[in-house]
Protein backbone atom coordinates (compact mmCIF):
# COMPACT_ATOMS: atom_id res chain seq x y z
CA UNK A 1 0.00 0.00 0.00
CA UNK A 2 1.24 3.51 -0.72
CA UNK A 3 2.13 6.31 1.62
CA UNK A 4 -1.47 7.47 2.04
CA UNK A 5 -0.21 10.98 2.32
CA UNK A 6 0.52 14.03 0.21
CA UNK A 7 3.94 14.14 -1.39
CA UNK A 8 5.65 16.95 -3.30
CA UNK A 9 4.98 16.83 -7.01
CA UNK A 10 8.71 16.91 -7.74
CA UNK A 11 8.99 13.49 -6.09
CA UNK A 12 6.13 12.13 -8.16
CA UNK A 13 7.77 13.43 -11.31
CA UNK A 14 11.00 11.57 -10.54
CA UNK A 15 8.98 8.39 -10.03
CA UNK A 16 7.08 8.96 -13.27
CA UNK A 17 10.34 9.33 -15.16
CA UNK A 18 11.71 6.15 -13.63
CA UNK A 19 8.60 4.07 -14.26
CA UNK A 20 8.04 5.33 -17.79
CA UNK A 21 11.68 5.25 -18.90
CA UNK A 22 11.47 1.77 -20.52
CA UNK A 23 8.56 2.97 -22.66
CA UNK A 24 10.35 6.20 -23.58
CA UNK A 25 13.48 4.27 -24.54
CA UNK A 26 11.47 2.04 -26.85
CA UNK A 27 9.63 5.00 -28.32
CA UNK A 28 12.83 7.03 -28.68
CA UNK A 29 11.58 9.97 -26.62
CA UNK A 30 13.76 9.94 -23.50
CA UNK A 31 14.56 13.66 -23.76
CA UNK A 32 10.89 14.55 -24.15
CA UNK A 33 10.01 12.50 -21.07
CA UNK A 34 12.81 14.04 -19.02
CA UNK A 35 11.56 17.49 -19.95
CA UNK A 36 8.86 17.14 -17.26
CA UNK A 37 11.69 17.70 -14.77
CA UNK A 38 12.20 21.14 -16.39
CA UNK A 39 8.50 21.89 -16.01
CA UNK A 40 8.77 21.31 -12.28
CA UNK A 41 12.00 23.33 -12.01
CA UNK A 42 10.85 26.28 -14.13
CA UNK A 43 7.21 26.16 -13.09
CA UNK A 44 4.20 25.63 -15.32
CA UNK A 45 2.79 28.51 -17.31
CA UNK A 46 0.33 29.18 -14.47
CA UNK A 47 3.13 29.55 -11.95
CA UNK A 48 5.13 31.78 -14.29
CA UNK A 49 2.09 33.98 -14.96
CA UNK A 50 1.55 34.51 -11.24
CA UNK A 51 5.25 35.28 -10.72
CA UNK A 52 5.25 37.87 -13.52
CA UNK A 53 2.04 39.43 -12.19
CA UNK A 54 3.21 39.68 -8.57
CA UNK A 55 6.68 40.90 -9.52
CA UNK A 56 5.13 43.66 -11.61
CA UNK A 57 2.82 44.73 -8.79
CA UNK A 58 5.75 44.62 -6.38
CA UNK A 59 7.70 46.94 -8.69
CA UNK A 60 4.90 49.48 -8.53
CA UNK A 61 2.96 48.57 -11.69
CA UNK A 62 -0.80 49.01 -11.71
CA UNK A 63 -2.91 45.87 -11.98
CA UNK A 64 -3.64 46.72 -15.61
CA UNK A 65 0.07 47.07 -16.41
CA UNK A 66 0.83 43.86 -14.55
CA UNK A 67 -1.74 41.93 -16.61
CA UNK A 68 -0.25 43.37 -19.79
CA UNK A 69 3.13 42.02 -18.76
CA UNK A 70 1.55 38.60 -18.24
CA UNK A 71 0.03 38.65 -21.74
CA UNK A 72 3.37 39.74 -23.22
CA UNK A 73 5.08 36.82 -21.50
CA UNK A 74 2.41 34.45 -22.82
CA UNK A 75 2.76 35.72 -26.40
CA UNK A 76 6.55 35.42 -26.17
CA UNK A 77 6.53 31.89 -24.76
CA UNK A 78 3.83 30.69 -27.18
CA UNK A 79 6.15 31.57 -30.07
CA UNK A 80 9.30 30.28 -28.40
CA UNK A 81 11.34 27.40 -29.85
CA UNK A 82 9.11 26.77 -32.85
CA UNK A 83 12.14 26.03 -35.05
CA UNK B 1 -20.78 -9.57 -12.93
CA UNK B 2 -19.96 -12.00 -15.70
CA UNK B 3 -18.79 -9.28 -18.05
CA UNK B 4 -16.15 -8.26 -15.54
CA UNK B 5 -14.85 -11.82 -15.28
CA UNK B 6 -14.79 -12.26 -19.00
CA UNK B 7 -12.89 -9.04 -19.54
CA UNK B 8 -10.43 -9.60 -16.74
CA UNK B 9 -9.62 -13.06 -17.99
CA UNK B 10 -9.14 -11.87 -21.54
CA UNK B 11 -5.57 -12.18 -22.69
CA UNK B 12 -4.60 -9.55 -25.18
CA UNK B 13 -2.67 -10.96 -28.07
CA UNK B 14 -0.15 -9.34 -30.39
CA UNK B 15 -3.03 -8.93 -32.84
CA UNK B 16 -4.64 -6.43 -30.45
CA UNK B 17 -1.46 -4.41 -30.02
CA UNK B 18 -2.36 -0.73 -30.36
CA UNK B 19 -0.56 1.45 -32.88
CA UNK B 20 0.00 4.10 -30.14
CA UNK B 21 -0.02 6.85 -32.76
CA UNK B 22 -0.08 10.31 -31.23
CA UNK B 23 -2.02 13.37 -32.38
CA UNK B 24 -2.26 16.70 -30.55
CA UNK B 25 -4.98 19.36 -30.67
CA UNK B 26 -4.39 22.82 -29.21
CA UNK B 27 -6.67 25.81 -28.77
CA UNK B 28 -5.28 29.35 -28.79
CA UNK B 29 -6.57 32.85 -28.04
CA UNK B 30 -6.33 35.78 -30.45
CA UNK B 31 -5.26 39.02 -28.85
CA UNK B 32 -4.86 42.68 -29.75
CA UNK B 33 -1.11 43.40 -29.43
CA UNK B 34 -1.84 46.97 -28.28
CA UNK B 35 -4.51 46.47 -25.62
CA UNK B 36 -3.55 42.82 -24.96
CA UNK B 37 -7.27 42.10 -24.67
CA UNK B 38 -9.00 39.37 -26.67
CA UNK B 39 -10.23 40.14 -30.15
CA UNK B 40 -13.88 39.20 -29.72
CA UNK B 41 -14.73 39.48 -33.41
CA UNK B 42 -11.59 38.87 -35.51
CA UNK B 43 -11.44 39.52 -39.25
CA UNK B 44 -12.79 36.29 -40.84
CA UNK B 45 -10.15 36.62 -43.57
CA UNK B 46 -7.52 35.68 -41.01
CA UNK B 47 -9.16 32.30 -40.41
CA UNK B 48 -9.66 31.74 -44.12
CA UNK B 49 -5.98 32.48 -44.75
CA UNK B 50 -5.03 29.92 -42.07
CA UNK B 51 -7.30 27.39 -43.78
CA UNK B 52 -5.69 28.06 -47.16
CA UNK B 53 -2.38 26.95 -45.66
CA UNK B 54 -3.49 24.30 -43.17
CA UNK B 55 -6.77 23.01 -44.61
CA UNK B 56 -8.94 21.14 -42.14
CA UNK B 57 -6.18 21.10 -39.57
CA UNK B 58 -7.33 24.51 -38.36
CA UNK B 59 -10.87 24.97 -37.05
CA UNK B 60 -13.08 27.38 -35.16
CA UNK B 61 -13.88 26.85 -31.52
CA UNK B 62 -16.95 27.89 -29.54
CA UNK B 63 -15.90 31.55 -29.35
CA UNK B 64 -14.60 33.69 -32.18
CA UNK B 65 -11.52 34.74 -30.19
CA UNK B 66 -10.38 31.11 -30.25
CA UNK B 67 -8.66 29.05 -32.93
CA UNK B 68 -7.90 25.35 -32.86
CA UNK B 69 -5.21 23.32 -34.62
CA UNK B 70 -4.77 19.55 -34.95
CA UNK B 71 -1.66 17.63 -35.89
CA UNK B 72 -1.83 14.52 -37.99
CA UNK B 73 -1.33 11.22 -36.14
CA UNK B 74 2.30 10.08 -35.91
CA UNK B 75 4.06 7.08 -34.49
CA UNK B 76 6.99 9.19 -33.33
CA UNK B 77 6.93 11.91 -30.70
CA UNK B 78 9.50 13.95 -32.62
CA UNK B 79 7.28 13.95 -35.70
CA UNK B 80 4.17 15.06 -33.84
CA UNK B 81 6.26 17.73 -32.10
CA UNK B 82 7.55 19.01 -35.42
CA UNK B 83 4.03 19.19 -36.81
CA UNK B 84 2.77 21.04 -33.72
CA UNK B 85 5.58 23.58 -34.06
CA UNK B 86 4.67 24.10 -37.71
CA UNK B 87 0.98 24.63 -36.85
CA UNK B 88 1.80 27.15 -34.11
CA UNK B 89 4.26 28.99 -36.35
CA UNK B 90 1.74 29.21 -39.18
CA UNK B 91 -1.10 30.53 -37.02
CA UNK B 92 1.19 33.08 -35.37
CA UNK B 93 2.57 34.27 -38.74
CA UNK B 94 -0.88 34.64 -40.32
CA UNK B 95 -2.26 36.36 -37.22
CA UNK B 96 0.61 38.86 -37.35
CA UNK B 97 -0.29 39.70 -40.97
CA UNK B 98 -3.73 40.70 -39.69
CA UNK B 99 -2.38 42.66 -36.73
CA UNK B 100 -3.22 40.02 -34.13
CA UNK B 101 -1.26 38.14 -31.52
CA UNK B 102 -1.65 34.53 -30.38
CA UNK B 103 -1.37 33.13 -26.88
CA UNK B 104 -1.49 29.51 -25.77
CA UNK B 105 -3.15 29.83 -22.35
CA UNK B 106 -6.25 28.16 -21.01
CA UNK B 107 -7.73 31.43 -19.78
CA UNK B 108 -7.03 35.02 -20.74
CA UNK B 109 -5.77 36.93 -17.69
CA UNK B 110 -8.31 39.75 -17.77
CA UNK B 111 -10.80 39.37 -20.66
CA UNK B 112 -14.49 39.16 -19.74
CA UNK B 113 -16.49 36.21 -21.07
CA UNK B 114 -19.71 38.18 -21.58
CA UNK B 115 -17.99 40.42 -24.10
CA UNK B 116 -17.20 37.43 -26.35
CA UNK B 117 -19.06 36.32 -29.44
CA UNK B 118 -20.03 32.75 -30.30
CA UNK B 119 -18.60 31.39 -33.56
CA UNK B 120 -20.77 31.25 -36.64
CA UNK B 121 -21.78 27.70 -37.51
CA UNK B 122 -24.62 25.30 -36.93
CA UNK B 123 -22.86 23.36 -34.19
CA UNK B 124 -22.06 26.45 -32.14
CA UNK B 125 -25.48 27.99 -32.57
CA UNK B 126 -26.99 24.67 -31.54
CA UNK B 127 -24.70 24.55 -28.50
CA UNK B 128 -25.58 28.09 -27.54
CA UNK B 129 -29.28 27.30 -27.96
CA UNK B 130 -29.03 24.15 -25.89
CA UNK B 131 -26.84 25.24 -23.02
CA UNK B 132 -27.43 28.98 -23.34
CA UNK B 133 -25.00 31.13 -21.42
CA UNK B 134 -22.93 28.11 -20.39
CA UNK B 135 -21.54 27.97 -23.93
CA UNK B 136 -20.76 31.69 -24.00
CA UNK B 137 -18.90 31.34 -20.73
CA UNK B 138 -16.57 28.72 -22.25
CA UNK B 139 -13.72 31.17 -22.63
CA UNK B 140 -11.29 28.36 -22.00
CA UNK B 141 -8.73 26.54 -24.11
CA UNK B 142 -7.37 23.05 -23.73
CA UNK B 143 -4.95 20.58 -25.17
CA UNK B 144 -6.27 17.21 -26.29
CA UNK B 145 -3.97 14.27 -27.00
CA UNK B 146 -5.19 11.34 -29.09
CA UNK B 147 -3.44 7.98 -28.85
CA UNK B 148 -4.37 5.20 -31.27
CA UNK B 149 -5.84 2.14 -29.54
CA UNK B 150 -7.63 0.24 -32.26
CA UNK B 151 -9.25 -2.53 -30.20
CA UNK B 152 -12.40 -1.00 -28.76
CA UNK B 153 -12.60 -3.10 -25.59
CA UNK B 154 -8.95 -2.38 -24.88
CA UNK B 155 -9.64 1.35 -25.43
CA UNK B 156 -12.34 1.26 -22.74
CA UNK B 157 -10.18 -0.82 -20.41
CA UNK B 158 -7.20 1.53 -20.70
CA UNK B 159 -9.44 4.59 -20.32
CA UNK B 160 -10.47 3.35 -16.90
CA UNK B 161 -6.93 2.59 -15.83
CA UNK B 162 -5.15 5.67 -17.14
CA UNK B 163 -7.74 7.98 -15.58
CA UNK B 164 -5.86 7.60 -12.30
CA UNK B 165 -3.10 9.68 -13.90
CA UNK B 166 -5.24 12.53 -15.18
CA UNK B 167 -4.26 14.61 -12.15
CA UNK B 168 -0.56 14.09 -12.93
CA UNK B 169 -1.07 15.19 -16.52
CA UNK B 170 -3.06 18.23 -15.47
CA UNK B 171 -0.42 19.28 -12.94
CA UNK B 172 2.22 19.37 -15.69
CA UNK B 173 0.14 21.61 -17.93
CA UNK B 174 -1.56 24.29 -15.82
CA UNK B 175 -1.94 27.67 -17.56
CA UNK B 176 -5.14 29.26 -16.19
CA UNK B 177 -4.48 31.03 -12.88
CA UNK B 178 -6.43 34.20 -13.78
CA UNK B 179 -10.10 34.64 -14.67
CA UNK B 180 -11.71 37.93 -15.65
CA UNK B 181 -8.95 40.04 -14.10
CA UNK B 182 -8.79 38.15 -10.82
CA UNK B 183 -6.05 35.93 -9.39
CA UNK B 184 -8.07 32.77 -8.66
CA UNK B 185 -5.42 31.35 -6.32
CA UNK B 186 -5.52 28.19 -8.46
CA UNK B 187 -3.20 27.04 -11.20
CA UNK B 188 -5.98 25.63 -13.32
CA UNK B 189 -9.23 27.55 -13.15
CA UNK B 190 -10.29 26.24 -16.56
CA UNK B 191 -11.70 22.98 -15.24
CA UNK B 192 -14.02 24.84 -12.88
CA UNK B 193 -15.42 26.85 -15.78
CA UNK B 194 -15.72 23.77 -17.99
CA UNK B 195 -17.54 21.82 -15.32
CA UNK B 196 -20.49 24.13 -15.79
CA UNK B 197 -21.25 22.00 -18.84
CA UNK B 198 -23.01 18.65 -18.52
CA UNK B 199 -21.19 15.31 -19.05
CA UNK B 200 -17.80 16.68 -18.02
CA UNK B 201 -15.28 15.67 -15.30
CA UNK B 202 -13.94 12.21 -14.59
CA UNK B 203 -15.12 9.56 -17.05
CA UNK B 204 -17.65 6.95 -16.09
CA UNK B 205 -16.08 3.52 -15.89
CA UNK B 206 -17.31 0.80 -18.21
CA UNK B 207 -16.59 -2.90 -18.42
CA UNK B 208 -16.59 -3.06 -22.19
CA UNK B 209 -17.09 -1.11 -25.39
CA UNK B 210 -20.61 -2.50 -25.76
CA UNK B 211 -21.57 -1.24 -22.29
CA UNK B 212 -20.24 2.22 -23.18
CA UNK B 213 -22.02 2.12 -26.52
CA UNK B 214 -25.34 1.13 -24.90
CA UNK B 215 -25.19 4.17 -22.62
CA UNK B 216 -24.39 6.51 -25.50
CA UNK B 217 -27.29 5.05 -27.49
CA UNK B 218 -29.67 5.69 -24.59
CA UNK B 219 -28.64 9.37 -24.47
CA UNK B 220 -28.95 9.74 -28.24
CA UNK B 221 -32.27 7.87 -28.31
CA UNK B 222 -33.66 10.14 -25.60
CA UNK B 223 -32.57 13.20 -27.54
CA UNK B 224 -30.18 14.36 -24.79
CA UNK B 225 -27.21 14.40 -27.15
CA UNK B 226 -26.86 14.07 -30.89
CA UNK B 227 -23.49 12.34 -30.97
CA UNK B 228 -20.81 10.97 -28.61
CA UNK B 229 -18.84 14.18 -29.26
CA UNK B 230 -21.17 15.88 -26.76
CA UNK B 231 -19.69 13.84 -23.95
CA UNK B 232 -16.89 16.03 -22.58
CA UNK B 233 -15.23 13.87 -19.95
CA UNK B 234 -11.58 14.53 -19.04
CA UNK B 235 -10.79 11.47 -21.13
CA UNK B 236 -13.05 9.74 -23.65
CA UNK B 237 -13.05 7.43 -26.63
CA UNK B 238 -12.83 9.76 -29.61
CA UNK B 239 -16.03 9.98 -31.62
CA UNK B 240 -14.10 10.37 -34.88
CA UNK B 241 -10.97 8.26 -34.59
CA UNK B 242 -9.94 4.89 -33.07
CA UNK B 243 -8.19 6.80 -30.31
CA UNK B 244 -8.36 7.49 -26.60
CA UNK B 245 -8.63 11.25 -26.29
CA UNK B 246 -7.12 12.84 -23.17
CA UNK B 247 -8.71 16.24 -22.58
CA UNK B 248 -7.99 17.11 -18.96
CA UNK B 249 -4.93 19.24 -19.66
CA UNK B 250 -4.65 22.99 -19.96
CA UNK B 251 -2.99 24.14 -23.17
CA UNK B 252 0.73 24.51 -22.46
CA UNK B 253 2.18 27.92 -23.26
CA UNK B 254 5.54 26.44 -24.25
CA UNK B 255 5.49 23.90 -27.06
CA UNK B 256 8.18 21.77 -25.39
CA UNK B 257 5.94 21.38 -22.33
CA UNK B 258 3.05 20.27 -24.55
CA UNK B 259 5.21 17.65 -26.23
CA UNK B 260 6.42 16.39 -22.83
CA UNK B 261 2.85 16.00 -21.58
CA UNK B 262 1.89 14.07 -24.73
CA UNK B 263 4.96 11.88 -24.17
CA UNK B 264 3.90 11.05 -20.62
CA UNK B 265 0.41 10.16 -21.80
CA UNK B 266 1.52 7.77 -24.55
CA UNK B 267 4.14 6.20 -22.27
CA UNK B 268 1.50 5.62 -19.58
CA UNK B 269 -0.76 3.87 -22.08
CA UNK B 270 2.10 1.72 -23.35
CA UNK B 271 3.01 0.77 -19.80
CA UNK B 272 -0.58 -0.12 -18.93
CA UNK B 273 -0.93 -2.13 -22.12
CA UNK B 274 2.27 -4.01 -21.37
CA UNK B 275 0.93 -4.88 -17.91
CA UNK B 276 -2.37 -5.91 -19.46
CA UNK B 277 -0.64 -8.43 -21.70
CA UNK B 278 0.63 -10.01 -18.49
CA UNK B 279 -2.93 -9.97 -17.19
CA UNK B 280 -2.11 -7.24 -14.69
CA UNK B 281 -4.03 -4.04 -14.14
CA UNK B 282 -3.33 -0.74 -12.48
CA UNK B 283 -5.30 -0.87 -9.30
CA UNK B 284 -8.36 1.31 -9.48
CA UNK B 285 -9.45 3.81 -6.85
CA UNK B 286 -12.46 5.97 -6.36
CA UNK B 287 -11.79 9.34 -7.99
CA UNK B 288 -12.36 11.27 -4.80
CA UNK B 289 -9.26 9.65 -3.29
CA UNK B 290 -6.87 11.04 -5.84
CA UNK B 291 -9.05 13.99 -6.86
CA UNK B 292 -7.83 15.62 -10.04
CA UNK B 293 -8.88 19.00 -8.75
CA UNK B 294 -6.24 18.89 -6.06
CA UNK B 295 -3.72 19.43 -8.84
CA UNK B 296 -5.55 22.53 -9.88
CA UNK B 297 -5.11 23.96 -6.43
CA UNK B 298 -2.54 26.32 -5.03
CA UNK B 299 -0.22 23.68 -3.60
CA UNK B 300 1.47 21.22 -5.90
CA UNK B 301 0.86 18.12 -3.89
CA UNK B 302 -0.94 14.94 -4.65
CA UNK B 303 -2.41 12.13 -2.67
CA UNK B 304 0.00 9.30 -2.91
CA UNK B 305 -2.54 6.57 -2.84
CA UNK B 306 -1.64 2.92 -3.09
CA UNK B 307 -1.32 2.13 -6.75
CA UNK B 308 -0.04 -1.41 -6.81
CA UNK B 309 -0.38 -3.76 -9.71
CA UNK B 310 -2.53 -6.18 -7.78
CA UNK B 311 -1.88 -8.11 -4.65
CA UNK B 312 0.49 -10.63 -6.18
CA UNK B 313 3.00 -8.23 -7.57
CA UNK B 314 3.16 -4.81 -5.99
CA UNK B 315 4.61 -2.44 -8.49
CA UNK B 316 6.06 1.01 -8.54
CA UNK B 317 3.94 3.56 -6.79
CA UNK B 318 3.30 7.04 -8.08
Amino acid sequence: MGKRSLVPFSELVEEMIEVLMPEAEELGCVNELQHIRQIVMNGTSAEQQVWVFRRALHSGATQEEAFKQVVDMLAHDTADNLG
Amino acid sequence: MPTRNILLSKRWSERDRPSFTVGIEEEYLLIDPQTRDLISDPDPDMFERCQEVLGERVTHEILRAQIEVSTRPYSSIQAVGQDLRYLRRTVIDVAREYGMGVIAASTHPFAQWWEQKVSVGERYLMLEGRVQSLARRMLICGMHVHVGIENRDLRIDLMGQVSYFLAHLLALSTSSPFWGGKDTGLKCYRLYVGHGMPRTRHPELFESWSEYQRHIEVLIGAGVIQSPSEVWWDIRPSSNYPTLEMRVTDVCTKVDDAIAVATVYVCLLRMLYRLRTKNQKWRSYLPFLFGGKRMAGPTVRLHRVPAGLGEAQPGPVF
